[in-house]
């Protein structure tokens, strides 16, 4: 962030309507969904962090 | 509110060294992550969940938090603002997302650094977290690269509400 904004590649143009959303923020967005899906689903088929946090007695295992 | 040029590169400084601390962390935690599962050593597994919640403790979230703000001091001290250009707001999405998930985590560190204060033997219920923590620590790690390479390449894009800013700034000061 140290460069000035006009000076790089996000320089914006002189068209009148506003530019389209760019395919990096697109595969961005679509990757993101898909990351958090995945985590969703596994806290909620019982593979994340609720399904193994037992009774501090439970999880422990004799000596 | 833009900062003068001394504030600006101190808020930079201070920003670029507690992301890149933080990446670097990330990267020690997930170390031991590793150690911690794969270990057969039980004194190894041990040490490593221990080392876990105090690096998280007071390393990684800290850190996470100092790069939080500064982001955002330097984003809206500025003429690049917060909301302009898709990069930023990736950039901020992205640490938002992994600072939440680094807070949600802290008790499921805590509970394993518990465990190992008690034991050197660790059940078998606990081994998908334990899992868990290597797959999120790497997750975090992608997460902090690609923020890494958006504020180095800073990639062409501006948002409809950069844009209208931009308009209404040069509509209102023609050359």
């Amino acid at each position: 962030m140290s460069d000035q904004p006009g000076h790089v590649a996000s320089r914006p143009d002189d068209r009148e309507a506003p530019p389209k959303m760019p395919r990096w923020v697109k595969t961005f967005v679509v990757v993101a969904l898909v990351v958090v899906l995945v985590i969703v689903v596994l806290h909620l088929t019982g593979r994340g962090f609720r399904g193994h946090l037992p009774a501090r007695e439970g999880a422990v295992e004799q000596q | 509110m833009t900062m003068s040029s001394r504030a600006r590169k101190l808020a930079l400084t201070v920003h670029v060294a507690a992301s890149v601390g933080w990446l670097g962390a990330v990267a020690g935690f997930l170390a031991l992550a590793i150690a911690g599962l794969a270990s057969a050593e039980p004194f190894t597994v041990r040490g490593a969940y221990l080392a876990m919640d105090v690096t998280a403790r007071f390393v990684i979230v800290p850190l996470a938090f100092v790069a939080l703000v500064t982001g955002l001091v330097q984003s809206l001290g500025t003429k690049w603002g917060l909301f302009r250009h898709y990069w930023i707001l990736v950039k901020l999405l992205i640490s938002l997302i992994a600072t939440s998930v680094l807070l949600l985590h802290m008790q499921p560190i805590a509970y394993l650094a518990g465990v190992a204060r008690e034991t050197t033997v660790f059940g078998a219920d606990l081994d998908g977290l334990r899992a868990q923590l290597v797959a999120n620590a790497g997750l975090a790690i992608v997460g902090l690269l690609v923020n890494t390479a958006l504020a180095i390449y800073k990639p062409r894009g501006m948002t409809p509400y950069g844009w209208r800013k931009q308009h209404e700034r040069r509509t209102a000061t023609p050359s």
